[in-house]
């Protein structure tokens, strides 16, 4: 029987080291190694992975939880209100707030790995959500010239920047200045929404300051990346 | 004979999985509304299977040794045994299965799941089908202890290899081995060898007695005599840890009559025998290690040394009932020789090992338990204080464990086909490397369960061995590539 010669223990046919010291074992007879003279089999199969729920099952869990729960809460709502005031009145408000949650925390469990659906499901539904809050009262006051335009246009601001830095090649401190890019654009937008929906004069003014602070950031932010810190990873610098 | 499969993982609770168990007598009402298990898996869709269940043997309340454990659980600590028998004949899954639902009610009391209660555990009886599931190259990894519907034990088969692996919780390597006799006896009896039952091996068919699920702690604990002295903390080997769910095992065998021969030339037992060869080892780890060479700053070794207490005290529970000698060398004092070791740890384990200073400890664990403070504490907040107490009176006063269940007693009728018999620790990040001990006919086999990349204490041991004239055959499963164990080896 084959034996290590510095351990002085024996081994299996076929084993290539000591299981102790390491030291090659010398065997004659057999120089390839058995599988077959494994002790232990060499996969690693555990119960525990089959009996654990799949992820697919706890998206629909937790779907299902969280309407039942939304279910409640609203129905609960309704009916302190109900008892109060004998019709509907603040609940319609608290409703609307809930189910807004409600989407927007099943959303990304319903649709699951269409990850662009989504956002647009819970852009739109925040948008829905300002509509109703102002038309709750029987009439639009302020969502349809300003709620709507802000929340749309951030949305596609944000949508277009993201956009931006997921293509850009090399993803370094390029991306702060893009970044500031959107916000200078962001604030133009929302003065000129803001000017448009109030009536005043159209010409912006504040967020052309803003602009003109941000850009000359971005622009240094591009040339540091493009001529200094090129390839440098953002996760690096700003590991926390 | 057919060789069935075996399957890849077991059942999904979700399907109707159970095919191979007997059918169960119907019990007073629940006949009219449909067996229980017939509506657990009816289709309908639930996440958690509330419990159908209260006949005979609903719940039990843990021993006064398991108590500790559902405390301590965790990935690194499973708190978990093994014992696996090596056939001579490839196993047959198909009949193994049947012969494992046929014992299993023969033994209500491993038929349960582990459940919180406020002030405490509790086990509730589990209807679940409990599959033979194939073995893996890790064994008791990823356990369903703490999950509702797990059991705290399974039955696991490779090859010619057929392994109970059960939780400390449920029972000691005595009630384990009785288990397992009656699961080999069933199997064999399926393939037309008959046993004879009796105290080792149960009839399926019987009755269990109320006496072997009880606490036979609380039967001799004695209130009113003096708490054990509690030791200082002990040396613990160094090592940077193995990944999380893997673990070394290193098992040699050895010819028990020759062991037995070289304990007689020492005028020790086989356990006093090995203890000292342990104790000798972890003295070579220790001599070897850079940091202790200043011996005045070392800290003493000592071994855990389990004892079975039916030996001490009649009893025939199948629940926890044994309790530990702390045999310890001082390598303050200077270098022992092996001579001197093992004069040491005879006289200290005959000390420890009398039924009045083994009754001290019984009565600390079961008065401890008792104490009507210590009793209204929440269980979530006991457990921080079971934990902190696990580290302070357990694995801090001992460097290491070797148990020796002592001869497996398979049989006549088919012991002739057990190759080999194994009992397999894993360790625990604190004492890192245990040893388990086991004879059958006339092999003794040693496994070390170790959660380290080094493997001194192992080389140690079995070269101590060697160095002695004895004939050892290692084999490992073999957790790293050969040549990393020897990477950060302290012995040359």
């Amino acid at each position: 029987m084959p034996y290590c010669s510095k351990c002085g223990v024996e081994v299996d046919d076929g084993v290539a080291a000591c299981p102790l010291c390491s030291t090659p074992i010398q065997n004659l007879d057999a120089l390839v190694r058995k599988p077959e003279n494994n002790p232990y089999p060499q996969h690693i199969i555990d119960p525990e992975d089959a009996y654990s729920l799949s992820k697919a099952e706890r998206r629909r869990i937790g779907v299902e939880l969280l309407t039942l729960a939304v279910a409640l809460a609203s129905a609960a709502l309704f009916l302190v209100d109900l008892l109060s005031h004998t019709s509907l009145s603040w609940s319609r408000y608290a409703v609307a707030s809930v189910v807004l949650g409600w989407i927007m925390a099943v959303a990304p469990n319903v649709l699951y790995g269409r990850k662009k659906a989504a956002l647009a499901i819970m852009a739109m539904s925040v948008i829905a959500y300002l509509l109703v809050l102002d038309g709750l009262d029987g009439q639009l006051d302020w969502s349809l010239t300003l709620g709507a335009p802000i929340a749309l246009t951030s949305f596609m601001i944000a949508a277009a920047t993201v956009e931006i830095m997921v293509t850009r090649r090399i993803k370094g401190i390029n991306l702060l200045g893009i970044g500031a890019l959107a916000l200078a654009t962001f604030l133009i937008a929302l003065e000129s929404i803001l000017r448009i929906g109030l009536g005043t004069s159209v010409r912006p003014y504040w967020s052309l300051v803003a602009a003109l602070a941000l850009v000359p950031v971005a622009v240094f932010l591009f040339y540091l990346h493009g001529r200094v810190l090129r390839g440098a990873d953002l996760r690096k610098i700003f590991r926390l | 004979m057919t060789k069935n499969p075996i399957p890849e993982s077991p059942p999904s609770p979700k399907q109707p999985a159970e095919k191979a168990a007997p059918e169960k007598p119907s019990r007073p009402g629940t006949g009219a509304r449909g067996s229980p298990r017939a509506r657990l898996y009816s289709g309908t869709r639930a996440y958690s299977r509330e419990r159908l269940y209260s006949g005979e043997h609903p719940w039990y309340a843990l021993d006064h040794a398991a108590i500790i454990y559902p405390a301590i659980l965790s990935d690194k600590i499973s708190a978990y045994f093994r014992i696996q028998a090596t056939l001579i004949d490839q196993v047959d899954v198909g009949l193994l299965q049947t012969a494992l639902d046929a014992v299993r009610q023969r033994f209500p009391y491993f038929q349960i799941e582990l459940r919180k209660g406020f002030f405490w555990f509790f086990l509730e009886r589990n209807e679940n089908p409990n599959p033979v599931i194939q073995d893996s190259r890790f064994p008791m990894q990823k356990l369903l202890t703490r999950k509702r519907g797990g059991y705290l034990y399974r039955i696991r088969a490779h090859d010619k290899r057929i392994a109970l692996e059960i939780c400390h919780i449920l029972t000691d390597g005595s009630g384990a081995m009785i288990f397992l006799r009656s699961l080999l006896a069933e199997y064999y009896r399926l393939q037309g060898i008959h046993t004879e039952y009796g105290q080792d091996v149960f009839d399926p068919r019987g009755k269990p007695a109320p006496s072997e699920w009880e606490d036979a702690f609380s039967r001799y604990a004695t209130p009113g005599i003096p708490e054990p002295v509690r030791g200082t903390s002990a040396w613990h080997l160094p090592g940077l840890p193995l990944p999380l769910h893997t673990m070394r095992i290193t098992t040699g065998t050895l010819a028990l009559a020759e062991v037995l021969k070289k304990a007689k030339e020492y005028g020790a037992t086989l356990t006093v025998y090995l203890s000292a060869v342990f104790l000798a080892a972890l003295q070579d780890v220790q001599d070897a290690h850079p940091r202790q060479g200043d011996r005045r700053k070392r800290k003493p070794l000592r071994l855990q040394v389990p004892a079975n207490l039916r030996n001490f005290f009649p009893s025939t529970t199948l629940r926890n009932f044994s309790l530990y000698a702390l045999p310890d060398i001082d390598t303050r004092l200077g270098h022992y020789e092996f001579k001197e070791i093992v004069t040491r740890v005879r006289a200290m384990m005959n000390l420890a090992y009398d039924p009045k200073e083994l009754a001290r400890t019984i009565t600390r664990n079961v008065m401890t338990a008792k104490n009507p403070f210590i009793r209204v504490i929440p269980l979530t907040l006991k457990n921080i204080f079971m934990r902190s107490v696990y580290k302070s009176h357990g694995e801090n006063l001992y460097s290491s464990l070797a148990t020796n269940v002592g001869m497996a007693r398979l049989p006549e009728s088919f012991s002739g086909k057990v190759l080999r018999v194994d009992v397999i620790l894993p360790s625990t990040p604190g004492l890192k490397t245990v040893a388990g001990m086991i004879s059958h006919r006339d092999a003794l086999s040693i496994s070390f369960g170790s959660v380290i990349e080094r493997t001194d204490l192992e080389r140690a041991f079995f070269t101590r061995l060697v160095k002695d004239g004895l004939r050892v055959k290692v084999e490992s499963n073999q957790v790293t590539e050969p040549g990393k164990e020897s990477a950060h080896a302290l012995l040359q």
